[in-house]
């Protein structure tokens, strides 16, 4: 919600979630450049192809994310380098199997949690990792600009 | 070679060990920080960012 965001939250999370991928990518994308390959991949969320209720500045930046990799995927074209996205549901990660644990009944809140997913569930990490796996590797050739969905259902309509 | 960037030393040095990479130090927050990792790293085939 816009009353309850403030500027100073926005700027944090831009700073690390946008800056952050092109601070990294205008340090080596170059040098892919020169080699004529390689992949990059960025971690973007289901909450850059779909807003996520009360989470604004989060929203803001992981559309930014699949803006970038598309802008990136669209100048580098024909380059050999292939830029795309993944864009997860809630996973369980252990950063959030350990604010579960904080809620005093942690199976109530993993069930909310998992509720936004249409199959009921949390990706595990390793889901994540697989898609991951798939864009680094030679059998995704044919895969630059995309945003990967692994979000169990969420952006398919509620 | 895997390297596990991180300013997180504890959590991205763990991460390191278990895939038999090399954890470097980075806040990727840093224009100057980030160009000066490459002159560590050296060219990379695979650009993962997930810092978040």
């Amino acid at each position: 919600m816009i009353e309850k965001t403030a500027a100073a939250d926005l700027d944090r999370l831009y700073s690390v979630n946008v800056r952050g991928v092109f601070n990294c990518c205008k340090a080596f994308v170059p040098h892919m450049l020169e080699q004529r390959r390689g992949s990059v991949i960025n971690m973007a969320s289901i909450g850059g192809i779909v807003a996520i209720h009360e989470r604004l500045a989060y929203t803001t930046t992981k559309f930014a994310v699949v803006g970038l990799t598309k802008a990136l995927a669209l100048d580098h074209s024909n380059t050999g380098v292939r830029f795309n996205c993944i864009c997860p549901c809630r996973v369980e990660t252990p950063f959030v199997l350990a604010r579960l644990k904080e809620y005093p009944d942690s199976q109530s809140a993993y069930r909310e949690m998992a509720s936004t997913q249409l199959n009921g569930r949390m990706a595990r990490p390793d889901e994540i990792a697989a898609a991951a796996l798939y864009l680094a590797a030679d059998e995704s050739a044919m895969v630059t600009g995309s945003s990967l969905i692994i979000d169990g259902g969420w952006s398919a309509g509620k | 070679m895997v390297w596990v960037a991180d300013l997180n030393e504890t959590e991205g040095g763990s991460v390191a060990r278990r895939t038999n990479g090399k954890y470097l130090p980075l806040d990727v927050t840093s224009e100057p920080a980030c160009q000066q990792a490459v002159w560590q790293v050296g060219p990379l085939d695979v650009l993962v960012n997930v810092a978040a």
